[in-house]
């Protein structure tokens, strides 16, 4: 192997100007650093990083120093952290720390701020007055009409005027209103501000005037616990956090773009996960109305179990599910029944839905107008 | 010989000039970790500061021949780009969202919503080849080796008419133009990137690319995905094989199976540590990447680059797209 044709204190010069480094001898004094018959300044020295074998030197200038001595660059360390003052000395201090207490520092200081910017979040929709969830209420309401047909049967219409005055409570903040949408999707949603949508889908797969019940009692937990609003925020810290926990791409490296989509699929696991807790919260709080109402709290479970039966192997792991299991809800309603004997009753105040709910749930005809069969993706 | 050179003569090929990636996974993390801790107190501003050193540190712990890159664009520059991208951006939404408003009035909402989606084609044909334009020079602007700078020559106009071209071919042949307009836009791109005073050149065939790809697809459909990171290989050799620099060609040694490796790899990591481990694995993929690309010739190639440097290319397209990506993922989650 042929030997260098330098001394160990022999460097090069990069100029910026020409591809070609120029061999320099520098040296070290108390103006500065002399290479090449110039003599920069410490304090234009951006930077002394070590790189395979090599130490590059980076002044202000643009040029930059490529030197071998190990020897000499610990002798110009030296001088810089004598220059060093404020900020720069603490940055100093904080770079030559070992990577564990770095590591450990850093979890510590940066968990604990993430927890509280995260909470603060979480807190976010208290200070959002009511008439938002309305506003976006009726904003969304009126998408949903312009893409699907609604039912207005009047024994349907009835049916959802009773559903509401027995499950709502004096101290609601909102008006409830029950819309029936007429198209098959097994589903039930709710919108801020009051609005429940059931889709005909659902009602056809109930077998008793209480499923339905308990579906509103569980929409309207949604609305009255403002789930909407809060998940908002959740949702909002989760992405915020996560963009800024990832974000090393690389410039011109495409590839190094999609380590970070991998990245989000992380995020997107604990926002599925908070969806669970408000279904959690929902189911509650639907109990808590039905008992209110003394409704069976056994029909919900039913209807649930069903309809996943009727979807088997489409639900995938409970971790990757916006709702919790419906076996796992089924379970906590019949513990609740245990609790509460009046529960396991049936409303007379139902008594007439319930003879007639074979008709009353297909009172609905099959939507003809272009809004059923045409859905635009937006 | 430089003083590089003489240290690195162990690993230098012989039949070439070759890559080295220095990058070491715990210094790496460190400069991650401080700019996440960074970016998280200033709510995300320092981001702009953090993608420029966690550059720095991946450009100029990469050498060629001995020498390295380096990064030159600034936190300031691509945060002051990103708030004009931002203004831009908003000023559009709102144009879009107003326009919206009064074609519904208008027309109702199917026809409305066409008639707005119709008025934005050439907007749309207009303004993604801008950014494509922008980002490349401006990326190119800021990158140096041997402390010359590379740059971008490419003109807006030839890129809009190809950009403009391919979109309508690919809807009429229902994607099947999507090699010829890849290989297209490859050449655009390299015959119009320079260091200094010297050129790349890219000799691709769109019918080549188009076999390369057909064939990728359909043995990545009937393998389930399996196949994808072999045809990931071979396309990305096929575009180095490709190119040259000042008439000398690239080589790229990488195999399907090591791509397999590699993004597996990469995947586990990213995954297992909710993207906090993204350094080890960019790390991997600088290393075995780089580590296969050789260029056939000897040092003369290099030598005598004088610097030309582009004074306009500015970071307006890199934060006009990033404004873009910040609004929609707010849009998002609205």
């Amino acid at each position: 192997m042929p030997l260098p044709e330098f001394s160990d204190r022999m460097a090069e010069l990069f100029d910026g100007i020409s591809s070609d480094p120029v061999p320099v001898e520098p040296s070290l004094s108390e103006e500065g650093l002399s290479v090449g018959g110039r003599t920069f300044a410490y304090r234009q020295i951006l930077s002394v990083e070590r790189i395979a074998f090599q130490f590059r030197i980076q002044f202000a200038d643009g040029t930059v120093l490529v030197v071998t001595d190990a020897a000499f660059v610990s002798e110009l360390e030296l001088r810089l952290q004598a220059g060093r003052s404020g900020p720069g000395f603490w940055l100093h201090r904080w770079s030559s720390l070992p990577l564990w207490k770095q590591l450990l520092f850093g979890a510590l200081v940066g968990g604990t701020f993430v927890g509280l910017v995260y909470a603060a979040f979480l807190q976010v929709y208290r200070l959002i007055p009511d008439r938002y969830d309305r506003r976006i209420g009726n904003k969304l309401d009126a998408q949903v009409m312009e893409f699907f047909d609604t039912c207005d049967a009047p024994e349907l219409v009835s049916f959802g005027h009773k559903a509401v005055e027995v499950l709502s409570l004096p101290e609601d903040r909102f008006r409830h209103r029950i819309v029936v949408i007429n198209d098959p999707t097994v589903n039930a949603l709710a919108l801020p501000g009051g609005n429940i949508y059931l889709f005909r889908g659902i009602l056809e797969a109930s077998e008793s005037p209480e499923e339905i019940l308990g579906v509103v009692a569980h929409e309207i937990a949604h609305i009255e616990r403002r789930h909407g609003v809060q998940q908002l925020g959740r949702t909002t810290a989760v992405a915020f956090l996560s963009s800024l926990a990832i974000g090393a791409d690389v410039e011109g490296m495409d590839m190094t773009d999609k380590l970070e989509t991998l990245g989000e699929i992380g995020s997107t696991l604990l926002v599925l996960k908070y969806s669970r807790g408000f279904e959690r919260e929902a189911d509650l709080e639907g109990l808590r109305r039905m008992r209110n109402a003394q409704l069976s709290a056994l029909g919900l479970g039913r209807l649930l179990v069903r309809i996943e039966a009727g979807h088997a192997g489409d639900f995938g792991p409970s971790w990757l599910s916006t709702h919790p299991k419906a076996i796992e809800r089924l379970r906590r309603y019949e513990q609740e029944l245990a609790s509460s004997p009046t529960m396991a009753r049936p409303n007379p105040k139902f008594d007439a839905e319930r003879a007639e709910w074979a008709r009353i749930k297909r009172s609905c005809p099959e939507g003809r107008s272009w809004k059923t069969h045409l859905r635009l993706p937006w | 010989m430089h003083l590089a050179q003489a240290e690195s003569e162990p690993n230098s090929q012989s039949e070439g000039l070759s890559f080295e990636f220095h990058g070491q996974n715990g210094k790496f993390f460190e400069i991650y970790l401080k700019n996440l801790l960074m970016t998280i107190f200033t709510l995300g501003i320092y981001s702009f500061w953090a993608r420029v050193q966690n550059n720095q540190y991946v450009y100029r712990n990469l050498l060629f021949h001995g020498r390295s890159f380096d990064f030159h664009a600034t936190g300031k520059e691509l945060f002051v780009g990103f708030l004009k991208g931002m203004g831009i951006v908003a000023v559009g939404v709102l144009g879009i969202g107003l326009a919206s408003t009064l074609l519904t009035k208008a027309f109702g909402p199917l026809v409305g919503t066409i008639v707005l989606w119709v008025a934005l084609l050439p907007g749309y044909l207009l303004a993604v080849p801008f950014l494509m334009h922008g980002r490349m020079r401006f990326r190119l602007a800021r990158t140096s080796w041997s402390n010359i700078r590379f740059r971008f020559d490419g003109e807006y106009k030839e890129l809009a008419i190809l950009f403009a071209k391919s979109v309508l071919l690919m809807a009429v042949t229902l994607g099947l133009y999507a090699p010829v307009y890849f290989n297209n836009l490859q050449k655009y791109y390299t015959n119009h990137s320079a260091i200094g005073n010297a050129r790349f050149e890219y000799h691709g065939s769109s019918e080549d690319l188009f076999w390369l790809y057909l064939k990728g697809m359909l043995l990545s459909i009937v393998t389930l995905g399996l196949y994808y990171p072999w045809f990931l290989a071979s396309a990305t050799r096929y575009a180095l094989d490709k190119t040259t620099f000042e008439g000398r060609s690239f080589s790229c040694s990488l195999t399907g199976g090591r791509m397999f490796r590699l993004l597996l790899g990469n995947m586990l990591i990213i995954l297992c540590s909710f993207g906090f481990a993204m350094p080890i694995a960019i790390n991997r993929f600088m290393r075995v990447f780089f580590g296969s690309v050789v260029l056939h010739s000897d040092e003369s190639v290099l030598q005598g680059l004088l610097s030309q440097v582009d004074p306009k290319a500015s970071a307006l397209a890199g934060g006009l797209e990033q404004a873009a990506e910040a609004l929609d993922a707010v849009a998002g989650i609205l």
